[in-house]
């Protein structure tokens, strides 16, 4: 749906409000982002959300960063993935259908506030990534960790979520809240 | 958490995990890989556990924390085998650093102890 700057791959459903806008860095806006996704959005300069966001996407991230420096602001909106709303996966996740990926890009930052909630996986993950921050955000419901911090990842700065009902019971899942 | 040189601060973390399986759930969880992190000012409230600290993890600092009610009264009593603690350290003796932390139960660590440093609150409020 977008030039090199924007969305790599993903699929709008028109009939549910969505909106995409490309907007130049110039005036210091970028990416808007709300609606249904059908696969992953891939960031690559500053975005926000204008509105929750229904993902649909299996096998990988609803949405990775795909530049260093640059922040996703939830700005108040809903990510909700696919998971039961009263029993997420009954403890055994999909570990690939995560909701925030940073995708081994450094110097990153989610900004809430805004809910992350009801992924198969983790609700945010830092993969691979060196400086990096999420703040005032909450993650619930999610079938692996709220927030997880990967091996390869260092010097992120988690302040201020709130982390509740996230977890797995599966064999070689160690998970929780962060 | 598993990576390196990385601030956990004023967060909550509450009714995270399962008491029963084979994965250790928690409200925060220090894995194998974690080396060198600040675990500061945190709530962990009504989790399968509260904070792990797993086999590997080092030179981690966990000081300030209010760690109670893990798990809540009801899994403590009704699944009696699900175990469940405000701290439970896993590491070697010495590898890890707790002070000031709030908790009531806790394996490998200093409690019971009423710290009153530990007072988490959210900048601003």
């Amino acid at each position: 749906m977008h030039n090199a700057r924007g969305w790599t791959g993903a699929v709008v459903v028109p009939a549910l409000t969505i909106a995409v806008l490309l907007l130049g860095a110039r005036d210091g806006r970028a990416e808007d982002i709300s609606g249904t996704v059908m696969r992953t959005v891939m960031l690559s300069e500053n975005t926000r959300l204008v509105g929750d966001v229904t993902c649909r996407v299996t096998g990988g991230p609803c949405i990775a960063f795909g530049a260093p420096n640059i922040v996703l602001a939830l700005n108040g909106f809903t990510m909700t993935g696919q998971a039961d709303p009263d029993t997420a996966c009954k403890g055994t996740p999909t570990s690939t259908d995560i909701g925030i990926s940073t995708n081994a890009q450094s110097n990153v930052g989610i900004r809430g506030p805004g809910v992350v909630q009801r992924f198969m996986a983790d609700g945010i993950l830092f993969m691979g990534t060196t400086r990096g921050w999420v703040q005032n955000v909450t993650t619930t419901t999610n079938c692996m960790s709220g927030i997880r911090i990967n091996p390869t990842s260092s010097q992120i700065s988690v302040e201020s979520n709130v982390s509740v009902r996230n977890g797995a019971s599966a064999a070689g899942f160690t998970c929780g809240g962060i | 958490m598993q990576g390196n040189t990385n601030s956990l601060r004023w967060n909550e973390t509450s009714g995270n995990g399962y008491a029963t399986g084979p994965a250790t759930n928690f409200g925060i969880g220090l894995l194998a890989t974690a080396f060198n992190n600040l675990i500061e000012a945190n709530s962990a409230i009504g989790n399968s556990n509260g904070i792990v600290v797993f086999p590997g993890a080092a030179n981690n600092q966990i000081r300030q924390n209010v760690i109670v009610g893990n798990p809540p009264i009801q899994v403590s009593n009704s699944v009696p085998t699900g175990g469940g603690t405000d701290i439970w350290d896993q590491s070697a003796p010495g590898t890890n650093f707790f002070l000031g932390n709030m908790c009531v139960t806790a394996v490998n660590a200093q409690c019971p102890t009423i710290a009153t440093q530990a007072v988490p609150r959210k900048p601003g409020s």
